[in-house]
């Protein structure tokens, strides 16, 4: 206190040097227009950069939130387009539609969102594992696509956990078509690339193109018609007879799996009673 | 001081193609004594810069710059003179020679008038305009110091 009142003291000029110096400036800026004008315009610049940055960086903080909610809303849209296909579709075929089993079309599959805990693209037989289970509603059987395209089927489930077979595995054979046309095959893996796949039984009278989409056929009961799932890489070769193995880049990067979407086809069970009980 | 304020009311519309003006009343500032108490020094230059800036209807400005004017007294006084010779009297063109007091006037009003244009302006935007004004006015006001400090000497 003593040294306060010291420094006070010795300084006592230069203190009502500023004293008068901010008297002066608070005139200026306060009574004078212009000036405020000038003052004003550019404090709220600078204030106005600080906090842009500022937030700038703060949110990123909040991007872990958005990106779930996002892609919450984005599979909930996606459902929604799907839905609207199928009500396209049966409204431009009026007269087959009459019952009331199109409405059971509407609500037949839904989508569970769930994240990624566990994966492997570099062993022979590629599982999943998911951080959603039997009580959020998943069941064996079901498919998991992701965003950019299919991902796998589930093979069990626990009450939190559920193991999913990955399109990166033998075991696993994917009805699909070529779009725009209506000939089918089937997808299976190689074990070769992470990235690249290969299509089988194809008829060999059709023809096909470098880049041509490679969707879901729609006839297995696990994955409703036109997800994708790659796209073919080479021309078709008009000298081969034989039908070669076509090649197909997989649309699904399954070596940055985060975010996954579990399709639950409500009359799954009653489809594959019935195919089981015609067989 | 009266005197001088007096001046300026009438100095204010003397204004050489537009651009400069006198502003005498710093000469009150720069004869003050050396070693008057700071303090005072400063109260004496913001009642002065108070005073013009109210009949001027520009509050601040020249508040801002003569105590600005105030403030680089003392170091410019020590530039210019050895402290012997300010001891005694109070700084005027009697007790130090004309040109010497000259040159200090004049490096002190240039301060003064450039604080004050720039004050005026308040953004760099035109500075060869400020600049045109300070220097036209720094000679202009220190043409009239010249002329009262060849009557004061005269008078002797």
């Amino acid at each position: 206190m003593q040294k306060l009142i010291q420094f006070l003291i010795k300084h006592s000029a230069w203190l009502l040097f500023f004293a008068y110096s901010i008297i002066g400036f608070v005139l200026l800026i306060r009574d004078n227009t212009y000036q405020r004008s000038v003052y004003l315009g550019s404090s709220n610049k600078l204030v106005g950069d600080i906090y842009s940055f500022s937030g700038n960086i703060r949110s990123y903080f909040f991007l872990n939130e958005i990106n779930k909610e996002l892609l919450e809303k984005n599979s909930y849209l996606e459902m929604q387009v799907m839905q609207l296909k199928e009500e396209l579709r049966a409204s431009s075929a009026p007269e087959l539609s009459k019952d009331s089993s199109h409405n059971r079309l509407f609500q037949r599959y839904n989508f569970i969102t769930a994240q990624v805990i566990n994966n492997s693209v570099n062993q022979l037989q590629n599982y999943i594992t998911l951080n959603k289970g039997k009580m959020d509603g998943i069941l064996p059987e079901m498919g998991v696509v992701d965003q950019n395209g299919v991902i796998g089927k589930i093979s069990s489930v626990s009450d939190h956990y559920s193991r999913v077979i990955s399109l990166l595995n033998p075991k696993l054979r994917l009805s699909a078509k070529i779009k725009g046309g209506h000939s089918f095959g089937s997808v299976v893996w190689d074990g070769v690339d992470a990235e690249k796949a290969i299509l089988e039984e194809l008829p060999r009278h059709v023809t096909y193109k470098k880049g041509d989409t490679l969707i879901t056929s729609g006839f297995s009961a696990v994955f409703p018609e036109g997800i994708m799932i790659g796209t073919i890489m080479k021309n078709k070769d008009p000298k081969a007879n034989v039908t070669e193995p076509i090649e197909i880049i997989l649309s699904s990067k399954f070596s940055r799996l985060n975010h996954v979407r579990v399709i639950s086809n409500r009359l799954l069970r009653e489809q594959q009673n019935l195919e089981s009980k015609s067989q | 001081m009266i005197l001088l304020l007096l001046q300026v009311t009438v100095l204010n519309h003397f204004t050489i193609l537009g651009i400069a003006t006198s502003y005498l009343y710093i000469l009150y500032i720069i004869t003050l004594p050396f070693d008057i108490p700071k303090g005072l020094l400063y109260t004496l230059a913001f009642i002065t810069g108070l005073s013009v800036d109210i009949f001027c209807n520009t509050p601040g400005m020249h508040l801002l710059s003569t105590l600005l004017l105030a403030g680089f007294r003392h170091p410019v006084l020590l530039l210019f003179f050895a402290k012997e010779e300010l001891e005694s009297y109070p700084p005027s063109a009697y007790s130090l020679g004309l040109w010497r007091f000259m040159r200090y006037a004049l490096t002190l009003a240039l301060a003064h008038h450039f604080t004050l244009f720039l004050l005026e302006s308040f953004t760099l935007f035109n500075l060869g305009q400020i600049i045109l004004k300070t220097i036209s006015s720094v000679l202009f006001t220190s043409f009239f110091i010249f002329c009262i400090e060849t009557i004061k000497i005269a008078r002797r």
